[in-house]
């Protein structure tokens, strides 16, 4: 092989490659639509598709049904696809951050925080004050995770080494399930019931302010994110590597943690800890795409995460209507088998 | 060719380590700009740290790193030969052209352009780079493999392009070119496309040396690029670098493992280890085979490394005589590991010692590897035989090694021996020291008169006691100067004894000695017994088993005709003789004789030795009385060993009969040093190894050579050093100071403050520390020195370290000299609140000597010295915290839990100095 058929064989892969991330952007795109239409039109109360679209477009039709769309079933679809996509985001931050696959908000006692502010608020506050409004929840969920966050962070100094972060991470989730879990004892059984419910996530309480505010954050954050992608694809090389390429490691871990920090925040706040998400899909999206590149995961990831969702949150209504599925009973039962697929794979891969 | 002009990266007074703790100080480094430098030295050296200090990973301890920051242009002589390769059309046809355009990039060129030879120095603190402007100059290629999911090797050679593309990191057209291009300079533009996780570990180190072209860089640092790669894939890769160097004028920077690589491809080496800078410079004016074993601390036994060739030499593995459980007489003709030869004298200064080196190097001219050993306590013969051999000389002693009062003579009472026989018999040592040194003969050299010894009959521990032990055939080497036909009856009374007074008695009289009378000594009826004696035929020589003679210091016309008168009247044989030779004198001082070192032309004076002996020795006469010798009375555990070869299952055995022999009258009681680490008798495998700084230098070497051994067999690492030369004490878990000659060096002991500020310091934080006599006199505060030569004698009260209290002083005789056995004394609650009695347990005894000339005002009390057989005792040993200290030479086989609760409380020390430091310490992540 002379020369010029290795750089034009080499230029055919490039090309090969392009088509490629095209095709896999194509299909998230799509199943997007089709996963948007699919909720749209699917419900309790059923609407014929042409009164769906005459609500849509032109906002006319009966009151009840222009309310279930615009009211009900828009908010929750806009926000299954914006913290979806949040989820799958921050799994790969933080998957990048640790150089392990398996590293997510769950395992890193992020949803844990979030959880045991929860608690404290459900149960204290309720007792108190005989009320807690939703934002205060949203509140406190975001306060706790932004807390674990913190935690990891000021341990990040003094810890360099990956595992032993991993591990403290873990061990923050483990006090903050032990403080839950002592709270939950001296509860009623009401607050239990719904501290339940709101650590298994839903979307159902989804409505346009909290839509928006969620829109707003995690917005930002992607912007932010995809401005590191150069940074996050030289850390994928390692942190002496990274170092030596010239980034400045202590300031882009800083940003790497907090941001990742923010979004799986901003997803616990409004929906409650919805596992696995963040673990399977920008596995799944890496393999799709065959690359590691940021500059192309970041776009597919969230774009992966808003369908896988949607996806599950399509499940969950649907699967036992009018009983509502909890979210991450949904996820995990998808999810779950990729993250043991994964496992596997990469065993048999060594061997 | 290169100038110092070009100085490209300046270490100054570089301190490196971590957490703020040095572990390499003073680095001084001027490296220049397209030089390559290569980082020798042991594992955990710090090699890395140094490079990841270089690479900003981490910070300097102290001292500063300078990099040149616009650079300097490239050096003449660079562009000189480059402008000869453009030339050079066969070179240009191929890899060269595109090395060449890599070589005057645009950047390069600029460089030369902005810099002018008048300010050639921009030397910038490495602190004030940017991280981009760092990464401008200086790429990595780290060791430790990289994770590196889907990701092709072209996606990682780009990586490389990072300082130079925008803010999303799109490559440009240019960037895809340069990208290109180094993969064309490491030949793997056919890898481009693989996933990097699919490639061979040669083809990924090339693409990662890609990455670090791709960055353009003005030096390149590596760390061990060569580790994972086979031989094909180190030439190719260092081949590379070499390039680059002279063709680029880029400086390359890394660490080697193959020091014969290193040598070859270096413009200079920087050889590192443990706390310093062994040696920087010219790879052929600092390597030699002596510094390499340093710098490694290669044991001369095990093997060494050559640098002419390159390669490193192992001594074992050769192939063995012995079959399992067969121990077989010596066959006919042929030496095998059972020959062996005692050399000892009617008196002292017959000239042993001097014989014993020339026989010694006599026979190795003969291709034969011989093993030497010395009788008795002496510690400067042993260094001799060191001196002629290169390999260690053991010391054997009858009284030390109480494992022999246990021993039968009857080989099949031997072989089927239990485990609980204690193992450190003189046979076992020898047989050991034989199987380590692969040695195919022995050669003992006597101490004093032949029958000299100690104890009530005055023969215990005679070289006599000895042969008859190890069943060893004795040629006495007479000095027969003066001498005629008195020779015969002196040597009949020598070869005839003991004739009434047997040894049997005398281990009758000896309570402790129960199955004396059949044990090994020639008693007539256990004589009887051993083959060799019966083939022998001969009664009257079996007692004192003399064997042969060497007539010292006679002229070369009287020897026949003494000869003739020995053969007639005596069954020895005579073996030759050695005329007075003027020139070779190894004269005494007040200890004995010089030590070799202070003998300018040791080695020259040998091998004349052993020039005439070979003229006047019969080596073939030597030889059949060695082979004569019956297979060595050692235990079945040994000789089992023997079949495998391996000094590693002698070690582990030692370990075992020491876990074995530890506390004999002690089951069932509480280990009163449990706390102080005798957690090694779990196993054999014990980590970390603690590491025991032995000071060996002109003013210390008095160390027997099965001591560092137990040491080593227990644990731990023994690491040299010189309390004269060396600045501090090296980075270590224990301290060991032996006896030696600190008087003599003194002045030099006494102006070496940091080193003894250093001892203190670590003597202050706990650090195990035992010393004999002259490291005892070198721990009190002052030394006082008396009647030596004229050139001391103003040197009067040195200070020393101070650590312990007490004056020692010189005196005009030997204060307490002869053999001593210690225990704690009973009293001993009274002196110290703790109890703390060092390292000796109750109820132990462990054996040495005293010899010295000095005496302290605080000579310690924790334990009490006994001579054997006599009724004299005296107080010794100072112990305060883990110090334990006392002019008794002590030999750890006769009490090996000695040796290994100081090993033990090392490894507690360091245990607990690595817990402290490791609390704070921030482990760096690794790529994995």
């Amino acid at each position: 092989m002379n020369e010029n058929n290795i750089r034009s064989g080499a230029a055919g892969v490039r090309a090969a490659r392009r088509v490629r991330y095209a095709a896999v952007f194509a299909v998230l795109g799509a199943a997007l639509a089709v996963m948007i239409i699919l909720n749209i039109n699917t419900g309790s109360v059923s609407i014929p598709v042409d009164r769906i679209l005459r609500i849509l477009f032109l906002r006319t039709g009966e009151a009840r049904e222009v309310s279930i769309i615009w009211k009900i079933r828009m908010p929750r679809i806009l926000q299954a696809a914006l913290l979806g996509g949040a989820l799958a985001l921050s799994g790969f931050l933080l998957q990048t951050f640790f150089g392990n696959p398996i590293a997510g908000p769950f395992v890193l006692g992020i949803s844990s925080g979030a959880k045991m502010c929860v608690a404290v608020v459900m149960i204290v506050m309720i007792d108190r004050f005989g009320a807690a409004s939703s934002w205060a929840l949203i509140l406190a969920a975001f306060a706790g995770a932004m807390a674990s966050t913190g935690f990891i962070l000021i341990v990040s100094r003094s810890i360099r080494h990956m595992a032993g972060l991993l591990v403290a991470g873990i061990m923050i989730g483990y006090i903050c399930s032990a403080v839950t879990e002592f709270l939950v004892t001296f509860a009623e059984d009401s607050d239990i019931v719904n501290l339940h419910g709101w650590s298994q996530g839903s979307f159902s309480g989804a409505d346009w302010s909290s839509t928006g505010t969620a829109a707003l954050i995690v917005g930002i954050a992607f912007v932010c994110v995809f401005l590191l992608a150069k940074p996050i694809g030289a850390y994928q090389m390692g942190e002496a590597y990274a170092q030596s390429m010239g980034v400045n490691v202590r300031r882009f871990r800083m940003e790497l943690i907090l941001l990742s920090g923010i979004l799986s925040a901003c997803v616990t706040a409004f929906a409650g800890p919805v596992s696995f998400v963040g673990i399977a899909v920008p596995f799944l999206v890496k393999r799709a795409l065959g690359t590691s590149k940021p500059l192309v995961v970041i776009p597919a990831a969230f774009l992966g995460g808003a369908v896988f969702c949607m996806f599950s949150d399509l499940v969950a209504r649907m699967a036992f209507a009018p009983t509502e599925l909890n979210i991450s009973t949904v996820t995990s039962v998808f999810g779950a088998p990729i993250v043991i697929f994964m496992l596997i794979r990469k065993n048999g891969s060594r061997q | 060719m290169q100038d110092t002009h070009f100085t490209h990266l300046q270490l100054h007074q570089l301190a490196v380590g971590y957490n703020g703790r040095a572990l390499i100080s003073g680095i001084e480094i001027g490296v220049r700009r397209g030089e390559i430098i290569t980082l020798v030295g042991p594992n955990g050296s710090g090699k890395s740290t140094i490079l990841k200090s270089i690479t900003r990973q981490l910070t300097p301890v102290g001292g500063e790193i300078l990099l040149d920051a616009g650079g300097a242009g490239i050096p003449q002589g660079t562009s000189q030969i480059q402008s000869q390769f453009e030339g050079d059309a066969a070179a240009a046809a191929s890899t060269g052209e595109t090395l060449k355009k890599t070589g005057h990039s645009e950047k390069s060129e600029l460089r030369k352009k902005q810099e002018s030879p008048e300010n050639p120095k921009s030397l910038k603190k490495l602190d004030r780079f940017t991280p981009v402007e760092l990464a401008e100059r200086m790429a990595v290629v780290l060791t430790g493999r990289l994770q590196a999911e889907l990701m092709t090797c072209r996606d990682i050679t780009a990586m490389g392009r990072y300082p130079y593309t925008g803010r999303l990191g799109i490559l440009s057209e240019e960037d895809e070119q340069k990208v290109d291009e180094a993969l064309d300079a490491v030949h793997a533009r056919h890898l481009a496309d693989r996933p990097f996780d699919a490639v061979s570990d040669g083809e990924r180190q090339r693409i990662l040396l890609a990455r670090a072209i791709c960055q353009d860089p003005e030096i390149i640092v590596l760390d061990e690029p060569t580790s994972y790669l086979d031989i094909r894939h180190k030439l190719e890769l260092l081949s590379i670098l070499y390039r680059m160097s002279r063709e680029q004028g880029i400086t390359v920077v890394m660490s080697l493992h193959e020091i014969d690589l290193a040598m070859k491809i270096s413009d200079r080496v920087i050889c590192v280890r443990g706390d310093r800078i062994f040696a920087c410079g010219k790879p052929a004016e600092v390597l030699d085979n002596e510094t390499v074993r340093r710098l490694y601390d290669l044991d001369p036994s095990l093997g060494h490394f050559d640098v002419e060739t390159g390669s490193l030499e192992l001594n074992f593995a050769r192939g063995e005589d012995m079959k399992a459980g067969d121990l077989p007489a010596n066959p006919p003709g042929r030496i095998s590991r059972n020959s062996r030869i005692m050399l000892a004298a009617p008196s002292s200064g017959s000239g042993k010692t001097m014989i014993t080196c020339g026989l010694l190097r006599l026979l190795q001219r003969g291709g034969l590897r011989p093993a030497a050993f010395k009788c008795g306590p002496d510690y400067i013969d042993p260094m001799f035989h060191r001196q002629v051999l290169g390999i260690p000389s053991r010391n054997l002693d009858t009284f030390f090694s109480p494992g022999d009062d246990q021993r039968t003579a009857d080989p099949a009472d031997i072989r089927s021996s239990s485990e609980d026989t204690v193992l450190n018999a003189t046979p076992d040592i020898m047989a050991r020291a034989m199987r380590l040194h692969d040695a195919d003969m022995a050669v003992i050299e006597g101490v004093m008169g032949y029958f000299d010894g100690t104890g009530a009959s005055g023969m215990e521990a005679s070289s006599w006691d000895l042969a008859c032990r190890t069943q060893t055939p004795v040629v006495l080497v007479v000095n027969a100067r003066g001498m005629s036909r008195s020779i015969v009856p002196l040597l009949k009374g020598f070869a005839g004894y003991p004739a009434s007074v047997g040894p049997a008695d005398r281990c009758d009289k000896q309570g402790t000695r129960a199955q004396g009378a059949d044990s090994g000594f020639p008693s007539e009826g256990s004589c009887r017994r051993t083959p060799a004696a019966e083939s022998a035929g001969r009664t009257d020589n079996d007692r004192s088993r003399i064997r042969g003679v060497i007539l010292n210091r006679i002229s070369a016309g009287m020897f026949p005709m003494m000869k003739a008168w020995i053969e007639a009247d005596t069954d020895l044989r005579v073996i030759g003789y050695l005329p007075q030779l003027d020139d070779i004198s190894w004269e005494s001082r007040h200890l004995g004789l010089l030590q070799p070192e202070e003998i300018e032309d040791l080695q020259a004076q040998v091998d004349r030795l052993a020039d005439v002996m070979e003229k006047t020795i019969d080596k073939e006469v030597l030889l059949d009385l060695a082979r004569s010798a019956p297979p060595l009375p050692v235990a079945s555990i040994i000789s089992a060993e023997g079949s495998e070869g391996d000094a590693e299952a002698a070690k582990q055995s030692a370990r075992a009969q020491a876990d074995a022999g530890a506390n004999p009258g002690q089951t069932g009681k509480e280990d009163p040093r449990a706390g102080a680490g005798m957690t090694w008798k779990k196993g054999p495998v014990q980590s970390p190894s603690p590491r025991i700084a032995v000071a060996r230098d002109e003013a210390f070497n008095f160390y027997y050579e099965d001591n560092l051994e137990l040491l080593r067999e227990c644990g731990a690492d023994l690491v040299f050093f010189s309390p004269i030369h060396d600045k501090t004490l090296p980075e270590a878990e224990g301290l060991l100071l032996g006896g030696g000659y600190p008087e003599l060096h003194a002045p030099a002991l006494a102006r070496n403050a940091s080193m003894k500020e250093s001892i203190r310091a670590r003597a202050a934080q706990g650090m195990p520390i035992l010393a004999e006599c002259g490291g005892f006199m070198y721990l009190q505060e002052k030394l006082v020195l008396k009647g030596l030569p004229d050139n001391l004698k103003n040197a009067e009260s040195l200070p020393m370290c101070g650590i312990l209290p007490g004056t020692c002083r010189m005196t005009d005789r030997l204060v307490r000299f002869g053999y001593i056995e210690l225990e704690n004394r009973e009293t001993c609650e009274t002196t110290e609140k703790d109890g703390n009695t060092g390292y000796l347990a109750d109820g132990h005894h462990i054996r040495g000597h005293e010899f010295h000339y000095f005496d302290s005002t605080e000579n310690g009390d924790t334990c009490t010295a006994r001579r054997p057989g006599r009724r004299r005792s005296w107080d010794c040993m100072v112990v305060q915290g883990n110090i334990m200290a006392g002019f008794p030479h002590l030999y750890y086989r006769s009490d090996p839990d000695f040796a290994a609760a100081f090993v033990g409380r090392c490894r507690k020390y360091g245990a607990e100095k690595y817990e402290s430091r490791s609390l704070r310490s921030v482990t760096v992540g690794d790529d994995e």
